[in-house]
């Protein structure tokens, strides 16, 4: 009873270690963010080993003030990928600060 | 596999006087770490409530499990407060009886601090307990303290009386295995008072029936009856002596009384057609409170691990 128990337990464990590493998603980090012209630009790193679908949200700052420029994109990325995420603002002088956030799961 | 159950659910400090001071740990440290895994399941829900709530509407999970989660944390740190509570109480007392100059006038402000003694626990036996000299069967439960009460048998009722924050049921069980082991013979608890009274005093009433008609005849016993004889009822009573000093510990622990049912559904709702089921009459605050535990501190690691590597979720 008591071996059954342990083997069990035993198969638990590694379904459970199986299910981290095949069915885990990414982990974005954000490395740099900055804004050439109308184009804001995020360089995304998925510190993880699983991929999805992750959000990036950017915003732009007046300098001389107000309320921020917003746009949202999205992208997949792979396991330790590092990838360049654009977004074009109409509306951008270019002289803005980014912000960046990032979000998994996307909400 | 029914002793191992007995030992494990339903009785599991019964067996001797160290088992029974071990459960009293056991259950402490049960409480504690129940109330605390609730208070942190609580916090980790409510801090990164946004994530649960995205991962359970994008996964096809009701998103009403979160709440439920809430809920159920919420209720079991609640029924285990007073535990862990009365863990902490058991720490300081250890504490206070080590630095002590005058340990027996410290436990005894111990016991006076539970306060007045009242109704305790009872159960009904599968066969009547009696005296072989015909004296009545009472066993005086008293330490260097003071009087934790005493354990009375009237039949087939056996009851803990003058107990202190309403006595044990674990006692009642220890003193039962002990009768059994000192006499060889099986004696099951049939009922327990404190889980279904109604059908435990129909049962004794029949016991008392039959007590009456065999007085009445003058006949042999007519239910089945185990004697005590004098140097077992010494026995006995040494055995309970063994565990006295521990039922203060015992008494600032809650004892939460349920019944335990086990199913396995082979063929799940809605067809339902075979399940299997195993139930017991009582479960022991050690198997359920340590269950309940078990069960929050698994939620809890999954709702950490998804805090820390979320999930894949499709986009």
């Amino acid at each position: 009873m008591i071996r059954a128990l342990l083997v069990l337990l035993g198969v638990l464990v590694l379904a459970c270690i199986g299910l981290v590493r095949g069915c885990s998603g990414p982990r974005p980090e954000l490395v740099s963010a900055r804004l050439r012209g109308k184009v804001a630009e995020a360089v995304v790193r998925n510190a993880g080993s699983g991929e999805g679908l992750v959000e990036v949200d950017f915003r732009l700052w007046p300098r001389s003030g107000g309320p921020p420029l917003l746009k949202s994109e999205r992208a997949t990325l792979r396991p330790h990928e590092v990838a360049r995420i654009e977004a074009e603002f109409d509306a951008a002088r270019g002289d803005e600060r980014v912000e960046v956030e990032l979000d998994y799961p996307p909400r | 596999m029914r002793g191992l159950l007995k030992r494990v659910v339903s009785e599991p400090g019964a067996d001797t006087a160290e088992s029974f001071v071990r459960r009293i740990r056991v259950l402490a440290a049960t409480y504690t770490v129940l109330f605390c895994a609730c208070c942190a399941g609580e916090v980790v829900l409510v801090v990164y409530g946004k994530l649960f709530v995205t991962l359970a509407q994008r996964s096809n999970v009701e998103t009403l499990t979160v709440f439920f989660l809430l809920v159920f944390y919420g209720y079991l740190a609640a029924v285990s407060a007073p535990g862990a509570l009365g863990a902490a109480r058991i720490a300081l007392h250890a504490l206070r009886l080590r630095f002590t100059p005058d340990r027996e006038a410290e436990r005894r402000r111990q016991l006076a601090a539970l306060g007045e003694p009242g109704e305790g626990p009872w159960a009904a036996l599968g066969k009547v307990l009696e005296r072989a000299d015909g004296e009545p069967l009472r066993f005086e439960l008293r330490d260097d303290a003071g009087s934790h009460g005493a354990i009375q048998v009237e039949g087939a009722r056996v009851a803990q009386l003058e107990a202190r924050k309403d006595g044990s049921a674990d006692l009642l069980a220890y003193f039962v295995r002990q009768v059994e082991d000192v006499t060889g013979e099986q004696i099951p608890i049939v009922v327990w008072g404190q889980i279904d009274d109604d059908e435990g005093e129909r049962y004794l009433a029949q016991v008392e029936f039959a007590r009456s008609l065999r007085r009445a005849l003058g006949s042999p016993a007519l239910w089945p009856t185990v004697l005590l004889s004098a140097e077992q009822t010494e026995e006995v009573s040494r055995r309970l002596a063994q565990i006295a000093p521990s039922l203060l510990e015992d008494a600032l622990l809650p004892d939460w009384e349920y019944q335990a049912e086990h199913k396995l559904p082979v063929i799940p709702e809605p067809l339902g057609l075979v399940s299997l089921g195993r139930s017991a009459k009582r479960a022991d605050p050690v198997a359920t409170m340590g269950f309940a535990a078990l069960m929050v501190l698994l939620t809890l690691a999954v709702m950490v691990l998804f805090v820390i590597a979320p999930p894949w979720v499709p986009g």
